[in-house]
């Protein structure tokens, strides 16, 4: 089933991608194979508009954006 | 008449009660630009060395910055500068809201305050007047009610108010300036120095909003930040506010856990989260409307990161009035005490605001004071009958009520950590203090210039006087690229390291940053690697307002003239690089679990990393201090001359 991710304020990352999840992916796999990366302070992931743990399952109607997390603050 | 500033400082001194205006040249804010550089000019023109910080004859400055007030986002700024009671140095604090572009519109770019009244005062501004007003009816309120009684007398709702609170008047060491019963110029005890001159606060109200050099470039500004906040990653940061570090340091290992012994709170995070804090207690939530009545703004902020709440159930019930805490605070009165809660650490946080404390420095100082219960080191006897272990949610709500009160361990506690340990004789491996001031909640074990910053910051640890680490490390650095090119940042470096190339971006982005708090522009819209504004903005900003050519490089001059008054103040006081240190648990105690298990600083690698920053500063290798010939480059020839140099 077809995931699209949204992907916001980092010019390395393309605008979306749409990419095919399998049974038990978390965001973080999920991301990892849409070769989607972030330095240690990662990534800050919005599904469905709830702030998301990367450590969560994909689900096929998700709706993701994420953007790089800034760090300060 | 000059644009963007209105050209007029306020003298008060509050011995005689004398209001007096003084007006500077434009080369005077061309070469400080207002905020803490300007008053910075004053603290070392105008107060000798040797001064108590307690003493009438402390100087008390408030500045704004010669784009205040502009309504372009990020331009609503105040700093408030003293000399410290908690650490002895400079003391030195930020915060927003509207207050500080009221103060603008009300006619003043600065207020320097002197002396101390023989009874409580506040000072009322408006429109270009000046005026001392009895306040002994508002001593011993709460912010909140100081406010109501404030515009009640003056008969204008729209009154923006600065204060100290009840803790100022006790002289609680940490002490803050609140504005809007929820804005806060935190750090470093400004309003303990507030409180001292029994000055209660200051009201602001104006319609003379200064002439800018060209309007429609102001507007184009104001719009591009708003057409690239969507795009832009600091957008959820605006939804979730600061709280929303939470998540990222129990990700990554840097939420600084039971008095920085671990970076994971694996326990207790998630009752603590921006989200939980989004989905429970924020204001209007259970209309859906967290995103109109549950979010706070600036003056003419498109970000909107403030977090409103209202708890109306439970033990600890809190009122959106007093808005909802930041980061800092959920780490330092949550993690740091190992409470997982949020009611609880919001009703402390309402307490801080209510009372005027700077919630930084008093959950580190109560988490210090755990870490010694937990240690045998003291005993219930001692806390009041308080069980003072790491997750009791009620001994942080009840502590810092006791500190706000000066009531029996909190009068100890109201000292500050370092004070404590000296005066019980006890837990000086627990401290986590750099001049004596309590440590924010980034983790130089993780963030490894922090340590540099932490050590030698003029005004003691702070985390928002540089940009963090993640920015220039790793393949992560090639998306900030473009944006640290501005400041001359080109290579990046590895993960962790701490090395000339790591000193030079802690050097470069604590210069700018201390542009920022000099001009007084919010650092999450400008900072050098955030994303709505970045230097090369500010150029076009300070030409649209004032018609200045300010290149990047002269906005990190001004920036480091800054750093070096800060630094020449403290050497007046017999401040060196002695005091440039970290607390030792930094280097004996690797992180406990996490994504951050083991990692601790290395000492060696830690002194050579402050002797290139000293190099790179152009500060004598043998005292810290500045060179004659750093002060002489930087225009600071009278500084120079004060020193004897």
């Amino acid at each position: 089933m077809p995931v699209t991710i949204h992907c916001k304020g980092s010019p390395s990352w393309p605008e979306k991608v749409v990419i095919t999840i399998q049974d038990g992916w978390t965001i973080a796999d999920t991301l990892q194979h849409a070769n989607i990366t972030k330095k240690r302070h990662g990534i800050m992931a919005i599904v469905n508009g709830r702030l998301s743990r990367l450590s969560a399952l994909v689900n096929p109607d998700d709706e993701i954006t994420i953007y790089p997390r800034m760090g300060g603050g | 008449m000059p644009y963007g500033y209105t050209g007029k400082i306020l003298k008060v001194d509050l011995t005689h009660r004398t209001l007096d205006i003084e007006e500077q040249p434009e080369e005077f804010y061309r070469k400080y630009m207002g905020g803490s550089a300007l008053n910075m000019h004053y603290m070392l023109s105008e107060m000798k060395a040797g001064v108590e910080p307690f003493s009438p004859e402390n100087l008390l400055c408030f500045s704004v910055g010669v784009t205040t007030g502009v309504p372009v986002t990020g331009m609503s700024r105040l700093t408030v500068t003293a000399k410290s009671p908690l650490t002895g140095c400079i003391g030195d604090s930020q915060s927003g809201g509207y207050f500080p572009a009221e103060m603008k519109f009300a006619g003043f770019d600065a207020i320097i305050v002197k002396g101390k009244a023989d009874s409580p005062v506040y000072l009322s501004l408006n429109n270009g007047n000046a005026e001392l007003r009895d306040a002994s009816a508002l001593w011993g309120k709460e912010t909140a009610e100081v406010e109501r009684l404030i515009r009640d007398e003056l008969g204008d709702d729209k009154i923006k108010i600065a204060q100290c609170g009840p803790a100022g008047e006790k002289r609680v060491r940490y002490a803050a300036i609140i504005n809007n019963a929820n804005r806060a110029n935190g750090r470093t005890g400004m309003g303990a120095v507030m409180g001292s001159k029994n000055l209660r606060a200051i009201a602001v109200r104006g319609r003379m909003h200064p002439e800018v050099a060209n309007y429609d470039a102001v507007k184009a500004l104001a719009k591009e930040g708003a057409r690239r906040l969507p795009e832009s990653g600091i957008e959820p940061m605006g939804q979730f506010g600061t709280a929303s570090i939470i998540e990222e340091h129990q990700e990554c290992g840097g939420l600084p856990t039971h008095n920085f012994n671990n970076g994971v709170f694996d326990e207790g995070w998630e009752g603590i989260s921006s989200q939980k804090m989004w989905d429970e207690y924020r204001y209007g939530r259970e209309e859906g409307k967290q995103n109109s009545l549950g979010r706070a703004s600036c003056y003419s902020c498109v970000i909107r990161c403030k977090p409103v709440l209202q708890i109306t159930e439970g033990k600890y019930q809190v009122d959106p009035v007093y808005g909802g805490p930041e980061y800092e605070s959920i780490a330092t009165l949550g993690s740091y005490c190992g409470v997982g809660e949020m009611p609880a650490v919001a009703k402390a946080n309402q307490i801080c605001n209510a009372y005027g404390i700077d919630t930084i420095s008093c959950g580190a100082t109560i988490a210090w004071a755990m870490e010694c219960y937990e240690a045998g080191l003291l005993t219930k006897e001692q806390t009041d009958g308080i069980d003072l272990r790491f997750g009791n949610a009620d001994a942080v709500v009840q502590l810092t009520q006791k500190i706000a009160d000066r009531d029996g361990f909190g009068d100890i506690l109201a000292e500050g950590s370092e004070a404590a340990s000296e005066a019980l004789g006890i837990g000086k491996d627990f401290l986590i203090t750099s001049k004596k001031m309590e440590t924010p909640a980034h983790m130089p074990q993780l963030k490894r210039s922090l340590a540099v910053i932490y050590a030698t910051n003029p005004f003691g640890s702070d985390h928002q006087s540089h940009e963090h680490d993640p920015f220039y490390e790793g393949e992560d650095f090639n998306d900030y690229k473009d944006r640290l090119a501005d400041i001359g940042l080109e290579k990046g470096t590895e993960l962790y390291d701490l090395g000339p190339e790591k000193i030079r971006y802690t050097s470069r982005t604590q210069q700018y940053f201390s542009f920022l708090d000099s001009l007084n522009l919010c650092q999450f819209a400008w900072g050098p690697t955030w994303e709505l504004f970045g230097a090369s903005d500010v150029t076009a900003l300070l030409k649209a307002v004032a018609n200045w050519d300010v290149p990047v490089s002269e906005q990190l001059e001004i920036g480091e003239r800054r750093l070096n008054m800060m630094r020449a103040f403290n050497a007046r006081e017999g401040i060196d690089k002695t005091f440039d240190t970290l607390p030792e648990k930094f280097f004996k105690t690797p992180l406990l679990s996490g994504p951050s298990k083991g990692l601790c600083l290395d000492k060696d690698e830690f002194n050579n990393a402050l002797k290139e920053y000293y190099q790179q500063s152009g500060w004598d290798a043998e005292t810290g201090n500045p060179t004659k010939a750093t002060y002489h480059r930087l225009g600071l020839e009278w500084v120079a001359q004060q020193l004897n140099m």
